[in-house]
């Protein structure tokens, strides 16, 4: 690492990016991000199917805490895992609780639609993710921060 | 790995003693690792052991094994010893804290085979009534007019497939732990020194919460969003210097600036990103305001409290979010409040009744649950007693932060509102942890004080100070000597930390003796659903019964009044008067919940039962196990006067 990059003070080092860090998608992020999008495609495609048993209701759960929360989040690029993570489940468990009250409003009670128009959401901002350079969304992060 | 090279390279192998250092610093950097292997093999081995159908009054500790507890102790001494004298890798303190988090939130429903905790039945029986009408709960208590939660588990049950509601419920404890997490971390990282005191935060957290809200409930997911949101903003939106009523109230301003935490990432984000946290944030806010009575205004006080303080500079969030909550109540749960603002206001400016309520009220019960009482009441003491040194050695180094304890006092103030329904004082708790532990952290790990010499190395990873304040530099700490009274300190602290953690768990599930659910008690809940038509009235002794699953709108279902205890002989007559169809559902588990949580005199059921039996009235209809389902053939006004020979008061003795 540059020395000159980095701030030993206040407890933290922190890496910070030159002026306008134009990078590729890091391995680990993409293998993250392809993660999601299997679960995306693999819990539509299972609900769709009518499958049943434990996959199932493992895809279930996965979907909903991870796919429509990581759409929005992964965008972000917040490069702090413990961040991610939390804004990821709670945006995604948000998201879902805000379909499911809109459709018990609407009386349009219907799960599996919805989760199929959050997937189809989500699906082509994943691909984006993973394929689009993009500019990261903090310039420093605290390195000593898990 | 470089500090690990530090002992072979040729400078240090000319020094006269190198090779025993080499020596003790591949022991220290291989203990961590071999002990959480040690550990955690020893737990798994210990678990089949495990027969919670067998523990005492004092919950699940009483049927813990050596060999379960021996590892959890070793994994506390791993934890211990790789911050302290150990190299161990950053991924380490991870794997540990999730594996503490498995082996202590997991262990209930690891060993027990259905879900614990009769209420969370019921919230499966909202979930349920949602999936198959499609239609908002009816009014039948509070809960229905915050459906949020209920709602995502109708649509996340549905979409996971037909398989038992029951399996999503009894992994919800564990779930829900690991969903606490980050938001826990990202608390602590605004309020601790280091990566030592992170971690140590982490773990105080998820042994000091005997709360037992982690549950497949609307308040558990509430605490996650205010974990989450607490976390982000104070990350993300720290102070900048520029609110405007910080130029106006410079008295105010010159209270609340005290040390501040450094803000690499906060500093680092660009405006879009941080319309898009503070988009998120507010539907945080949004769901938790449908989901939970209560959580919506804890949040507002401590955001309030935060704003005032200058620690957040989102002055508008807590008004955005109050409004959010006040709204729902005026309008969304308006059906709830209209008929019960006693309920609402009736506890209001009582604070010596609620506090009453909230802390002396929850000691009743036999000795062994007393005694958990005791340990629960006692690890809250340690924690604040711990705190209090943990900000006293930050204000000594300079990194204090005056927020802190004021925000973790903040949620006793709702105790001058409400007592919720006696359990104000365990979220007041709750609340208060996030904020504390860090603090309980900093009394071991403090940090040295900015601009002093130990800083100048405390950057680099893993410097060994605070613990046991020795001036070791980072690179050299595996090549030193340990002196004796260094390793007896180490020592001591793993002692003293596996002692804590098996501490956590007996506070943890203190009460399981109650709220474990038995086989034979939902075969007999599931019998009655399937041959009792709709439209019946079912009774339980004890309200601890895993009923309401299912038909939640189409059954009464009742427990005995508050204080039905206080005459055992009048308990049949509402059962018997009930209705032309009567059901009554009596198990093992409410005869333990009457003598370990209320006072009761063991065998207080059989004399009940026997009574019911001798009213000639009721015949059995339904027996597996240790429950019985009983129906009330005719219905009566009164109880039977031939029943006799009851015991008259609760005195469990």
């Amino acid at each position: 690492m540059d020395p000159e990059l980095t701030v030993p003070d206040k407890g933290f080092d922190v890496e910070t990016s030159p002026g306008s860090p134009q990078r590729l998608v890091p391995p680990d992020r993409k293998l993250v991000i392809l993660l999601v999008l299997l679960i995306d495609v693999s819990a539509v495609t299972a609900s769709l199917a009518g499958t049943g048993g434990a996959m199932r209701m493992v895809l279930g759960l996965a979907f909903a805490l991870s796919v429509p929360g990581w759409a929005l989040v992964g965008l972000l690029r917040l490069s702090w895992p413990a961040a991610e993570v939390g804004l990821t489940t709670a945006s995604s468990l948000a998201l879902v609780m805000a379909t499911a009250q809109v459709m018990l409003w609407a009386h349009a009670w219907n799960p599996i639609l919805g989760q199929l128009l959050l997937g189809l959401a989500a699906a082509p901002v994943l691909v984006w993710q993973l394929t689009a350079p993009g500019r990261v969304g903090v310039h420093g992060m605290p390195k000593g921060q898990p | 790995m470089s500090s690990f090279l530090v002992g072979t390279s040729p400078q240090i192998r000319a020094e006269p003693d190198v090779d025993k250092r080499v020596r003790g610093s591949i022991v220290r950097r291989a203990a961590p690792l071999t002990l959480t292997i040690a550990g955690t093999v020893l737990c798994a081995a210990g678990l089949p052991t495990v027969h919670p159908t067998a523990e005492g009054s004092t919950g699940l500790i009483s049927v813990l094994g050596p060999w379960y507890l021996a590892g959890l102790m070793l994994l506390a001494a791993a934890f211990v010893l790789g911050l302290t004298i150990g190299d161990q890798p950053r991924w380490l303190a991870g794997v540990q804290t999730i594996l503490m988090i498995v082996l202590v939130g997991g262990l209930g429903p690891i060993v027990e085979s259905a879900p614990r905790n009769a209420v969370t039945y019921t919230h499966l029986g909202f979930a349920q009534y949602i999936r198959s009408t499609g239609t908002l709960p009816p009014p039948i208590d509070a809960r229905s007019a915050w459906p949020g939660m209920f709602a995502a588990l109708a649509f996340v049950e549905t979409i996971s497939g037909p398989t038992s509601p029951f399996a999503m419920a009894r992994w919800a404890p564990l779930v829900l732990d690991l969903l606490w997490l980050p938001g826990v971390m990202v608390i602590a990282s605004s309020i601790v020194a280091d990566r030592r005191a992170l971690w140590s935060s982490v773990w105080v957290f998820f042994i000091a919460d005997w709360t037992e809200q982690t549950y497949l409930s609307p308040q558990a997911l509430s605490f996650f969003f205010f974990l989450t949101l607490t976390g982000i903003l104070l990350a993300g939106f720290g102070p900048d210097g520029s609110a405007r009523w910080r130029a106006r109230w410079p008295k105010l301003d010159s209270v609340s600036s005290d040390w501040k935490p450094p803000t690499p990432w906060s500093s680092g984000l660009s405006q879009p990103v941080r319309m898009s946290l503070l988009a998120m944030v507010v539907s945080f806010g949004a769901a938790m305001t449908v989901s939970h009575q209560l959580t919506p205004f804890l949040t507002v006080l401590v955001l309030a409290g935060l704003v005032v303080m200058g620690r957040i500079r989102t002055v508008e969030l807590p008004w955005v979010i109050g409004l959010l909550a006040v709204g729902w109540l005026s309008f969304e749960a308006a059906s709830f409040w209209s008929g019960h603002l006693s309920l609402l206001f009736g506890s209001v400016g009582n604070v010596g009744g609620n506090v009453s309520t909230a802390v002396a009220g929850r000691f009743q019960g036999d000795s062994g649950h007393q005694l958990i009482l005791i340990c629960r009441f006692g690890m809250v003491i340690v924690v604040v007693g711990a705190a209090v040194i943990g900000y006293l050695r930050l204000w000594s180094s300079g990194r204090a932060q005056r927020w802190v304890p004021v925000i973790a006092g903040l949620p006793v103030l709702t105790l001058v509102v409400q007592n919720y329904g006696g359990e104000g004082s365990i979220r007041v708790y709750l609340f208060a942890l996030p904020f504390l532990a860090p603090l309980v952290a900093s009394a071991v790990f403090p940090g040295p004080a900015p601009g002093s010499r130990r800083q100048a190395s405390y950057s680099s990873a893993g410097a060994v100070d605070g613990f046991v304040h020795l001036p070791a530099g980072p690179t050299s700490r595996l090549s030193e000597r340990l002196s004796a009274r260094r390793l007896l300190l180490v020592g001591t602290a793993c002692v003293l930390a596996g002692a804590v953690t098996i501490g956590g768990v007996a506070a943890t599930y203190g009460g399981d003796s109650y709220e474990q659910v038995s086989s034979s008690e939902l075969a007999a809940v599931q019998w009655f659903y399937e041959h009792v038509p709709a439209g019946a009235t079912v009774f339980t002794a004890c309200v601890n019964l895993p009923w309401r699953y299912e038909a939640l709108a189409s059954y009464r279902y009742k427990g005995l009044p508050d204080g039905h205890y206080a005459d055992l002989r009048s308990d049949i007559g509402p059962m018997l008067s009930a209705g032309a169809v009567t059901y009554v559902i009596l198990s093992h588990n409410q005869e333990v919940c009457g003598v370990d949580y209320q006072g009761l005199h063991p065998g207080w059921l059989e004399v009940l039962e026997t009574n019911l039996l001798a009213s000639r009235h009721v015949t059995e209809v339904y027996s597996a196990g240790d429950a019985r389902v009983f129906r009330v053939t005719r219905a009566r006004t009164s109880p039977d006067p031939t029943t006799h020979g009851l015991p008259s008061d609760r005195s469990g003795g």
